[in-house]
């Protein structure tokens, strides 16, 4: 938690003060040195590790609060600083991938793991990948953007034939329009 | 029995001396008047419906996904790389043979002329967005058995039953590289011709897709030309068609054009100014 506060004091003020660009460089060298010497039980640095870059640092504006009164941190993004859009949860992307009909496919668990005590009709149901349910797809389709929800047409996929589902009505391909 | 009687008289008497039942005189619904002021204390006035913990009293928003106290789910499973070099790969949006036959049938594609992106998006229908990685369109083999047309037709991705069909009515296909300010072009050639910039060259394709182009199987627009001829009659024999003599075509001086491998439109060459007002081509001097 102190690392946390300590981060974000010199994001801040790396980003407040342009003047001080020219610290930025002294910031990031005395960055880990500062963290090793707030993590000692002592939260003031002692005199007998004073040192010119410390005092340095300690001159920042931002880096007192946080010795100090310590300053708030968001660890929840919901929308970006830079565009303003929502964000795409990456976890998602690293385990699950969109079918064109809406639902996402996954792995079991623990499929590469005590494969000697499992029988071989389990070892081959492990090798197979597994459907969400609306609930759940529902879940993943907020957590990404429409990027990820839009078709692709890529040449050779191999999930070429799962992409489109026929044989139930809410799903079926439309016709194309001319 | 008098004395019901008299009782009866003296209920009626009452009664009539009673206003008429109306909307004007009824006591309300329990419950059905609103109170303007919030309750004192514990009656609705302490925490105003925030109750005491939690992301309620706290006005929090929990984000989607979190499970309050559970592994969630979409944390649960181990990695697969299903997205792995997903942004390096180009994308062909498909077109069938049965919507391209439609969109022949309904005079919207004229065969009269070569076929390339730029006639397939000026048909209104078919879109290409080259900023998501659309390289072009490739032929599907849907409506493959009833195709029945005579095209020279410019794809970017068709596989071998397409170029059967397409070659057995007496058509030429090839298979073309864009790249992706060729692709603008060609997509949308009015808004191009209209910044006034002169038509640049052609790209040549990438690494990885020079073997495609190249391949004589594919009719790769990069492929020697006596090649394909000698692929085009193993095709048949391997399909079983007769195939068709372009040679003593009337339709042979269109079946044979194509485009430079540097040339982005038909009929006209790198470097030329096209003038949409005054409706001229500015060329270079020889």
């Amino acid at each position: 938690m102190l690392r946390t506060f300590v981060t974000s004091a010199l994001r801040s003020v790396c980003r407040q003060s342009p003047a001080a660009s020219s610290l930025v460089p002294l910031v990031q060298r005395t960055q880990r040195a500062t963290l090793m010497t707030l993590s000692r039980p002592c939260l003031l640095p002692t005199p007998s590790l004073a040192s010119p870059a410390h005092h340095q640092l300690l001159q920042l504006p931002g880096v007192l609060a946080a010795t100090g009164t310590p300053s708030n941190t968001r660890n929840v993004t919901k929308f970006s600083l830079v565009k303003g859009k929502r964000k795409t949860v990456k976890a998602v992307l690293k385990r699950f991938k969109r079918l064109d009909w809406g639902a996402w496919i996954r792995t079991h668990s623990g499929r590469q793991k005590k494969l000697f005590k499992k029988s071989a009709a389990l070892r081959r149901r492990l090798k197979q990948h597994v459907f969400t349910n609306a609930t759940q797809s529902w879940l993943l389709d907020k957590m990404v953007t429409s990027y990820w929800r839009r078709p692709k047409h890529f040449i050779n996929d191999p999930y070429k034939p799962y992409h489109s589902r026929n044989e139930y009505y809410a799903t079926q391909s439309k016709t194309f329009k001319v | 029995m008098a004395h019901l009687r008299e009782t009866s008289d003296k209920a009626l008497k009452l009664l009539r001396t009673l206003p008429r039942v109306q909307i004007g005189n009824l006591r309300p619904n329990p419950n059905s008047k609103q109170n303007d002021k919030r309750g004192r204390a514990q009656h609705g006035g302490d925490k105003h419906g925030a109750g005491n913990k939690g992301s309620g009293q706290r006005q929090n928003f929990m984000r989607l996904g979190y499970e309050t106290g559970n592994q969630p789910f979409y944390l649960r499973f181990p990695y697969e790389p299903y997205y792995k070099g997903h942004h390096l790969k180009r994308q062909y949006p498909p077109i069938s043979l049965l919507q391209l036959q439609v969109l022949i049938d309904t005079n919207r594609i004229d065969i009269s002329q070569p076929i390339d992106i730029s006639t397939l998006c000026n048909s209104g229908l078919l879109k290409l967005k080259p900023a998501e990685m659309e390289y072009g369109f490739q032929l599907t083999d849907d409506g493959l058995d009833n195709f029945q047309a005579k095209i020279n037709i410019e794809v970017q991705h068709a596989s071998e039953a397409v170029i059967a069909a397409i070659e057995k009515n007496g058509g030429v296909i090839r298979t073309a590289y864009y790249d992706p300010r060729s692709l603008h072009m060609l997509a949308n050639p009015k808004k191009w011709f209209e910044k006034g910039v002169p038509i640049p060259s052609r790209m040549l394709p990438p690494q990885d897709a020079v073997d495609y182009y190249t391949d004589p199987k594919n009719r790769g627009y990069l492929a020697n030309p006596e090649a394909i001829s000698q692929d085009r009659l193993v095709l048949a024999q391997k399909y079983g068609y007769q195939l068709p003599k372009i040679e003593e075509d009337s339709a042979y001086e269109m079946l044979t054009t194509a485009k430079d491998p540097r040339q982005v439109f038909y009929g006209l060459e790198p470097g030329w100014l096209i003038n949409i007002v005054d409706k001229t081509i500015i060329k270079r001097k020889q």
